[in-house]
């Protein structure tokens, strides 16, 4: 079967910085995987990659074995860090954006989700808090039957409870069979849910491994692993 | 995918400019009405301040129709909302040709709306009549009919708009293929390219006069200008600007096409 998602020797710089360096790794089907790493070590620039919003200096992208295009952004959903939506649309509207853009949004799961934040779909977004606001992305990213979940920095910014509320959320609506990609350097909370881990540091991939494995090697959880490895 | 791309950037743009096109419409109409009341100067003060605002807002239909297109692109392919923009499973010349359809759509909107404004605020069977008279008059001269001279001029005025704001259109997409500086690089290239279709446009026209010596005469200021001149001159425009218009187009759908670098 083929590879959910293959970079291979993927290069990005900007000017004279290198951001990526032949970065090359698979992400295999059906799994929740870590993309770990502390801040400006290349996470973001990897995702940013894969969604086609910047452009590889060199390498190749291949989801479900063709490049980011109109095929891949189908099959992946991905919720960025920053707030994205049209400010000025209701909950409503920006559920028919999606409605109208993806043929896989569940507006019905949407609307289950969005009633647990007892949230009026006649609510500006512009109207909301920044924290609700971040919720709504996740909501509309998850209510829909993807392969792959991209999700940058989900938990950054956000209190404990409302770290276990979008945990919860990805983990009880995510699409049966899909894979997960989380990037954060917030571990602790995250390590729970994870099946696999990728350790990114100074743009290089330095750790590929399932967490269970890597637990049982190096007998401590995968906080502390990545708390020796990167410790500055 | 092109008509739901469209249906969006439509509402970002009349969102705004409706409100102008209701104000100005409003404006000319109390105009009318104000000037329209005889034997009182206090009715036609009223109807000059008025008269002055429906000028200023057809003025602001304009400008804001630019602006509100070019802040658009900006926003919707580079700022926040370019994360959703561009991980929309639509392609990235679909998404360059909502813009540029989005820019004459509105734009003829808005010239449309200032013409009606015009016939609401003026509109008298003298004016009319005197309008005709004068029209005709002009037709004749050109050897055209009132609808085709019309035309050739609103078709002018209206590609040469539309040009401007590719030029906007195509700084912008240059200017953020910079790694920093982007927007100050984006207003930088809009300017340059508009000031190159300017020269362009003056350079097309004195190759044509080293064919036709009446069209050198703009140059050098011997002679008067004659219609022959005039109706080539106005010709020429159209055919640049839909060329350059062609051009831009294919330009900018082919940088957008490479990829994009958002923040």
């Amino acid at each position: 079967m083929m590879e959910l998602l293959e970079c291979k020797h993927l290069y990005k710089n900007f000017g004279d910085k290198e951001i990526l360096k032949d970065v090359t790794f698979t992400l295999p089907r059906g799994k929740i995987i870590g993309l770990l790493g502390k801040n400006g070590m290349g996470k973001s620039t990897l995702i940013k990659l894969i969604n086609d919003l910047l452009t590889p200096s060199d390498g190749e992208i291949l989801i479900n074995g063709v490049n980011p295009s109109v095929t891949s952004k189908k099959v992946i959903s991905y919720l960025p860090e920053r707030t994205y939506l049209d400010k000025t649309m209701t909950i409503d509207q920006a559920f028919g954006f999606f409605e109208d853009f993806y043929d896989d949004f569940d507006r019905a799961k949407a609307k289950r989700l969005l009633k647990d934040l007892d949230l009026d779909e006649n609510s500006k977004i512009s109207k909301m808090s920044k924290g609700m606001q971040e919720k709504l992305q996740l909501i509309l990213v998850i209510s829909r039957n993807a392969e792959l979940y991209i999700l940058d920095e989900p938990l950054g910014g956000v209190d404990p409870a409302t770290r276990d509320y979008v945990l919860d959320t990805i983990l009880a609506n995510f699409n049966e069979g899909a894979s997960v990609l989380i990037s954060t350097h917030l571990i602790s909370d995250i390590e729970r849910i994870l099946d696999e881990v990728i350790f990114i540091d100074k743009g290089k991939i330095v750790l590929t491994s399932d967490t269970d494995s890597l637990r049982e090697k190096e007998k401590v959880s995968i906080d502390e692993i990545f708390r020796r490895m990167f410790k500055c | 995918m092109l008509g739901k791309v469209l249906k969006y950037d439509l509402k970002y743009v009349y969102k705004v400019i409706v409100v102008f096109y209701i104000l100005t419409i409003l404006f000319a109409g109390l105009t009318r009405i104000f000037w329209s009341i005889e034997n009182s100067t206090i009715m036609g003060v009223f109807g000059s301040i008025c008269n002055g605002i429906t000028i200023c807002l057809m003025f602001s239909i304009l400008i804001n129709n630019m602006m509100r297109l070019w802040s658009r692109l900006v926003k919707n392919l580079y700022g926040d909302e370019s994360y959703l923009t561009h991980t929309l499973p639509v392609e990235k010349g679909t998404i360059y040709t909502s813009k540029f359809l989005c820019a004459l759509i509105t734009t003829f909107t808005s010239v449309a709306v200032i013409i009606i404004s015009i016939f609401i605020a003026y509109y008298s069977k003298e004016n009319l009549e005197f309008l005709k008279a004068s029209l005709d008059a002009v037709a004749m001269m050109y050897d055209t009919s009132i609808i085709n001279f019309l035309a050739v001029v609103f078709g002018a005025f209206f590609l040469e708009i539309v040009v401007v704001l590719q030029a906007g259109y195509t700084g912008i997409i240059i200017g953020h293929k910079a790694n920093d500086g982007k927007m100050i690089k984006a207003v930088i290239w809009g300017f340059i390219l508009y000031v190159l279709t300017m020269g362009l446009s003056l350079l097309t026209l004195y190759i044509s006069g080293l064919f036709r010596t009446d069209i050198m005469k703009l140059f050098t200021m011997s002679g008067a200008v004659s219609i022959d001149t005039v109706k080539f001159v106005l010709y020429l425009g159209i055919i640049f600007y839909t060329l350059l218009s062609v051009v831009y187009f294919a330009i900018d759908t082919l940088l957008f096409k490479k990829g994009v670098d958002v923040d």
